[in-house]
């Protein structure tokens, strides 16, 4: 029998059959790893966002304190035993009444059991519970008017803090920074640049290395070349399945992610989460060109995976690094800016984080467009080095 | 098309440190088993690669069909079958799974002649791959590789692993391939094999080609060598005087007598007078021979 099959040049579909059947349950495994992550990460950052609302309360504390005020001067003149506990009973309303009107009559005051509810509700708005305020105004009160005993100075509650924390060895600058830090920018930063693209390392370092290198050292590479098929074939086929899969899978934890979205937050940023899974599948496709690279260059598969787990893995510690240089990080005196250095050292670090989220926003940060080109030219030319390499050396088979 | 279809000139590959091969020529013709044999090391599976574009050589070349080994491999592919020496499989689950994903390699739709390669060897391809003995994955290597019945079968040590019978099963198979007019390069250490199907053998040592010798000339000797024991030392001693043969005294009664083919008539009539009690043909084998080339060479080369 004359078989009249044709040379394969550039792909080899029974290639692509048996690297996908040897690879497959790995991959999903993976998946499953990224969307578990991706969504529970969502979902604890929904939490983190409703428990810290953003609602200005400042208006409603101060006519707070001014009711509360108003009703310890009325009890020491009246030797009443008015609070707001009693008030938000709701039993004795007359007695507020009475109380707020002899007030306005005496200092002109306009105080009403009406606004008094008011002041709580709109306090109540915020995630500090009112016993709280009730208790920091009786220091307050307590301090009202004193002065120290040596500089004759009016005696604050706030300084009072900030000096105890001096004491303590906490500088007040890093809490009020703290109070000011964005967790969600800071959550999407580990995400992102660490804890997202972990499994996926893990899984383009095991892929390439069993892509080529594994075969033609364990010399099981032989079965396809001694086939017409060529090495430029071979070199192709293999590069379309790293270039396929990762973008599959991220594209499935990307929609999982956009869904979840849908169910825990009121408003979706479509196009903003769009670009930062787009981002990714940019730098997961920069490594996985080194690590193919890396697959072709050496014919020893422990060569290979040194040179793309090494890789790897220096990425993400770097960028974990890195991460504690970031301005978050060092707000919450957890990192140091020095540390920022380690961005530099990763590609992980020409993923930006924090310009790819501002599209879709109003003002878009255009900072990331230069890195990710950088990106994609490191995979075009580590693919190319990979196949043209793989397709002259020597092959021990 | 040229009768010869595996050709090598001055085919070299250096490894350093006195490694590799050098200046190999073999020239292997249509229709044609080709043996190729030597010890461990001595540079069989190197040429092999180099004969199917896998390494690059340094100097020389190697051309099958008329085609450059390094340059045209995947063309050459479509007339060559390859058996690793080095047995090991893509990860995949089992035997029939690797054999019709080769299949679609190879374009072969027609699994005839596959399933009559698996009846011969007795091959259970339902097998998982990875739990293999060596045996069955030798012969899950030599089916992949057969069925797709091409015209030249390169095969680097095939026998390995494989039992006396399912040996003898395989060399059967290539008589049947050689039969077709299929042209067969195979490399081995074990010389009864070699023996059993090749026409031409070439010995390799250190890198070197050592012999070339025709097979036929192995099988059809035109001296052959005797041992003949008698029951008496006299008429030994008479035989040995008489004789128009070339004889040499061994032991007491016994006399080893060289003759070529014409003359075997007469040293049989000239034996019926005597009373023999051992009769026996010294068989020149392939390993006596390769022994020979191989001391030949080693004092030639302690003389230098």
């Amino acid at each position: 029998m004359e078989t009249n099959k044709k040379t394969a040049r550039f792909f080899s579909k029974p290639l692509m059959g048996q690297t996908i059947k040897a690879n497959w349950t790995l991959c999903l495994a993976i998946l499953f790893i990224m969307i578990l992550l991706g969504n529970v990460m969502n979902y604890a950052m929904s939490m983190m966002a409703t428990e810290k609302s953003d609602a200005d309360v400042t208006e409603y504390q101060e006519s707070f304190y001014t009711y509360l005020g108003a009703l310890a001067t009325y009890n020491t003149m009246a030797q009443q035993d008015l609070s707001y506990d009693d008030f938000s009973g709701g039993e004795n309303k007359e007695a507020y009444e009475t109380a707020f009107g002899m007030l306005n009559a005496q200092a002109g005051m306009d105080l009403s059991t009406e606004g008094f509810q008011e002041a709580i509700d709109g306090l109540a708005q915020s995630d500090i519970s009112l016993n709280k305020y009730v208790k920091q105004f009786e220091y307050v009160y307590a301090l009202n008017q004193s002065e120290g005993v040596f500089d004759k100075e009016e005696l604050t509650i706030s300084e009072m803090l900030t000096n105890t924390l001096d004491m303590m060895g906490v500088s007040s600058d890093m809490v009020e920074k703290m109070s000011e830090m964005n967790p969600a920018s800071m959550m999407n930063q580990m995400y992102y640049t660490a804890m997202g693209l972990l499994p996926i390392f893990i899984l383009i370092v095991i892929l390439s290395n069993s892509l080529i290198a594994s075969q033609v050292d364990r010399g099981s590479m032989a079965y396809v070349l001694s086939t017409p098929t060529k090495r430029s074939a071979v070199a192709i086929t293999q590069m379309v399945f790293m270039l396929i899969v990762p973008f599959l899978m991220i594209a499935v934890v990307c929609a999982t992610r956009i869904g979840t979205t849908f169910m825990f937050y009121d408003e979706v940023n479509v196009p903003g989460i769009l670009a930062l899974f787009g981002g990714m599948y940019i730098l997961v496709e920069a490594v996985c060109a080194l690590c193919y690279m890396g697959s072709c260059l050496f014919s020893q598969s422990k060569k290979s995976m040194a040179f793309g787990g090494g890789l790897a893995v220096w990425f993400f510690l770097a960028s974990m690094i890195g991460m504690f240089g970031s301005e978050n990080m060092v707000n919450t005196g957890m990192g140091v800016e020095e540390l920022q250095i380690f961005n530099k050292l990763t590609l992980v670090g020409l993923y930006d984080v924090d310009s790819l989220a501002t599209v879709g926003t109003g003002s878009v940060d255009t900072a990331f467009v230069w890195k990710l080109l950088v990106l994609v030219a490191v995979a075009i030319v580590c693919y190319t080095i990979g196949a043209v390499r793989f397709s002259k050396k020597d092959l021990p088979l | 098309m040229n009768d010869v279809v595996i050709e090598t000139k001055g085919l070299t590959k250096d490894y350093g440190k006195g490694r590799g091969i050098f200046d190999l020529d073999i020239s292997v013709h249509r229709g044609e088993v080709f043996g190729f044999i030597g010890t461990n090391g001595s540079g069989k599976t190197t040429t092999i690669r180099n004969m199917m574009g896998f390494i690059r050589p340094d100097r020389g070349n190697s051309v099958i069909n008329g085609l450059d080994s390094w340059t045209r491999s995947a063309d050459i592919m479509k007339n060559v079958s390859y058996v690793p020496g080095e047995i090991a499989f893509p990860a995949l689950k089992t035997g029939t799974e690797f054999l019709k994903s080769q299949a679609r390699y190879l374009g072969v739709t027609d699994f005839k002649y596959m399933n009559h390669i698996i009846g011969l060897l007795q091959l259970d391809p339902t097998a998982n791959l990875k739990r293999m003995s060596k045996g069955m994955k030798q012969k899950t290597a030599i089916v992949a590789a057969l069925m797709g019945e091409k015209e030249i079968l390169v095969l680097d040590e095939p026998t390995t692993g494989l039992d006396p019978l399912m040996r003898e099963a395989f060399l059967e198979l290539i008589r049947e391939e050689k039969q077709k007019g299929h042209t067969i390069f195979m490399s081995s250490h074990i010389f009864e094999e070699i023996e059993a199907v090749c026409d031409r053998v070439a010995m390799i040592k250190n890198g070197h080609i050592i012999n070339t010798s025709s097979l036929y000339d192995l099988r059809h000797p035109t001296t052959k060598n005797f041992i003949i024991e008698f029951e008496h030392i006299r008429q030994q001693r008479q035989f040995a005087e008489n004789a128009s043969f070339s004889i040499d005294v061994t032991k007491e009664n016994t006399c080893r007598v060289q003759c070529s083919v014409e003359q075997l008539d007469d040293l049989f009539n000239v034996l019926k007078n005597y009373s023999i009690s051992n009769l026996q043909e010294i068989h020149l084998s392939l390993q006596q021979q390769f022994m020979r080339a191989y001391k030949e060479e080693m004092t030639q080369n302690g003389n230098k």
